[in-house]
């Protein structure tokens, strides 16, 4: 599924909650997980 | 859930075991899995935001509402009608002018304060001069000391400020010489009312007959009409899109009452019916009934809060009516009102003369002494006939309020008669405020009587104003049984002290989940739009 076709428009009000608070918290997860790896990267080189 | 919510779900988990199953041991394998992960976080923002977006156009679209025109329309209306009220019903023209509560303020100035004193001051030299009586220095001509303070004070307040140094300064040197000059102020208002009285009256009565003729309406005809607009307000009100947002926004609504399973048990408990299982005409004809039951609760609870001033009137009638009884048989020239205005008159008069003696010039060089000490005498004799004044006129207020109370109220008299009776006098009302509550401070009494002419004045009666002072039955008997013979659920209990705030509020919430369904807004919607607002307090 590409993201970037995703119609938003489509989704009900709580759908729509719902939905932006999970790619929020998969954005912190993202962010944590670039973080680390980013430590990693330092200690390796 | 729709397939779309559960192919993002997929997609996140996806994503998310791409992350954890990338290799991280070495140098080369840490930069590709940084690379993926910062592709996906840009992907993922790109997604955020279109979903911001769209919560953002929603929220502003549901949200942009405006109140129905007709409702500032109806409320100038009312003040129209009210205004039109007030300058003819049967009170005096002192409280027509609001004199009634300048001079209780005045006479208080001792607990409040000079800028307050200054102000009513001023507000009761505006209101003369509403009647076309335009005051000057001259006319506070009780003692030497007011019309020095009301010289002062009028000249600051035509430069625009009441509380200028001048003022404070006049006040500070008048107040030694005589301490008891807001006394003289306080009697010196009520003379000059006394003394333009007729003029007054006059003015007051072609006002009255203006306006009536103008409306093409009598008295009782602007009531009906004013109530009437009332109830047109309200009832606008009730399902206006913005009056019921506002309510949420405030948190006088809190929309987790309003979930549609709270909704279903409260219906249930107050009717018997289950909400699910009623025809569209059953509905409608228990919500009518919800809506009444609603309208009389709210009335009700309002009545209680204020009820003492109706069982102090009630009991003053009846020690009142006890007396009469007693006395019927005495022969009385005079009333007490009567002997009371008679000597207020003799009061005066002999003010006015030892003023007259304490202003004449002195005769010459040698007998200056002795015609000081004239003075003083005088000027003592005079302060303490004011004080006397004072008190006499205090005498006549009490005795107005029990003449009024036998001549407006009779056993015909409805509840609403008898609070609208209390709420004209703010002197009567504070009084009364003071004996059911002792700790009370002026702002207070203010702010209650503001309160209680506001329910007065602008209520939609369908209680108090059908129940007489000779009603033996308790009120909320009378409309528990009403309710009770429609098929509530209520009881005797509900309306007991502990509980009758629960019952308001289940009927409140019944009443208003079936106004919000005739609004613009849906549960739902009014749910989003509260997770919506708290979405933006985090941001």
């Amino acid at each position: 599924m590409e993201l970037k076709n995703i119609k938003t428009s489509n989704l009900e009000n709580d759908e729509l909650l719902d939905t932006q608070k999970q790619v929020e918290s998969f954005l912190k997860f993202l962010n944590g997980e670039y973080e680390t790896v980013k430590k990693l990267e330092e200690e390796k080189s | 859930m729709k397939e779309l919510v559960e192919n993002i779900e997929k997609q996140i988990t996806t994503d998310k075991e791409v992350i954890s199953v990338l290799p991280r041991n070495g140098i080369k394998a840490i930069k590709t899995l940084l690379k993926t992960i910062s592709d996906m976080t840009e992907k993922y923002e790109n997604l955020n935001e279109k979903l911001l977006k769209e919560i953002e156009d929603r929220y502003t679209e549901l949200t942009t509402v405006e109140e129905n025109k007709e409702i500032p329309q109806l409320e100038q209306e009312i003040l129209k009608y009210d205004m039109a009220e007030k300058n003819t019903d049967t009170r005096s023209s002192f409280e027509k002018m609001g004199l009634d509560r300048v001079v209780y303020n005045v006479n208080g100035y001792y607990k409040s304060n000079l800028e307050r004193l200054n102000k009513e001051l001023i507000f009761s030299v505006k209101q003369f001069e509403k009647v076309g009586i335009k005051l000057t220095a001259e006319d506070f001509c009780i003692s030497e000391y007011a019309k020095k303070y009301m010289e002062v004070l009028l000249r600051e307040a035509y430069e625009g400020d009441i509380n200028s140094e001048a003022v404070k300064n006049t006040f500070e040197k008048v107040y030694w010489q005589c301490s008891e000059v807001v006394s003289h102020l306080y009697v010196n208002i009520r003379y000059i009312y006394d003394r333009y009285e007729n003029q007054i009256d006059k003015f007051y009565n072609e006002k009255a007959q203006e306006i009536l003729k103008s409306l093409s309406l009598t008295l009782e005809g602007v009531e009906e009409k004013k109530a009437e607009l009332i109830k047109q307000k309200n009832q606008i009100e009730e399902t206006d899109n913005k009056n019921i947002l506002d309510k949420f926004y405030t948190g006088s609504l809190n929309i987790n009452d309003y979930k549609e399973d709270n909704y279903k048990r409260i219906y249930l408990e107050l009717t018997n019916k289950d909400v699910t299982k009623l025809s569209e005409t059953e509905k409608r004809e228990i919500d009518e009934n919800i809506d009444k039951l609603n309208t009389n609760l709210t009335e009700y609870a309002k009545y209680l809060e204020y009820k003492f001033l109706v069982e102090e009137v009630l009991q003053t009638r009846q020690e009142l009516l006890k007396n009469a009884e007693a006395n019927k048989d005495k022969k009385v020239k005079k009333t007490q009102y009567e002997l009371i205005k008679e000597e207020i008159k003799k009061l005066q008069t002999e003010i006015f003369k030892l003023n007259a003696k304490i202003e004449k010039p002195n005769k010459g060089f040698f007998d200056r002494k002795k015609e000081e000490k004239k003075d003083s005498i005088a000027i003592l004799q005079r302060n303490n006939l004011v004080l006397d004044l004072k008190k006499t006129y205090m005498q006549l207020d009490e005795e107005m309020i029990k003449q009024k109370i036998l001549q407006n109220l009779d056993e015909t008299s409805s509840l609403y008669d008898v609070i609208k009776f209390a709420s004209s006098y703010y002197g009567y009302m504070a009084k009364v405020m003071i004996k059911n509550n002792e700790d009370i401070t002026d702002k207070e009494i203010g702010e209650k009587a503001e309160k209680i002419r506001k329910f007065v004045n602008f209520s939609n009666f369908t209680v108090i104003n059908h129940v007489n002072i000779s009603d033996t039955k308790e009120l909320s008997i009378i409309i528990k049984d009403k309710y009770k013979l429609l098929g509530m659920q209520i009881s005797k209990e509900n309306f007991e002290e502990d509980s009758i705030e629960d019952l308001i509020r289940k009927v409140k919430i019944i009443n208003n989940y079936n106004n919000i369904q005739k609004s613009k807004f849906s549960i739902k919607d009014l749910e989003y739009i509260m997770n919506v607002k708290e979405m933006i307090k985090k941001f």
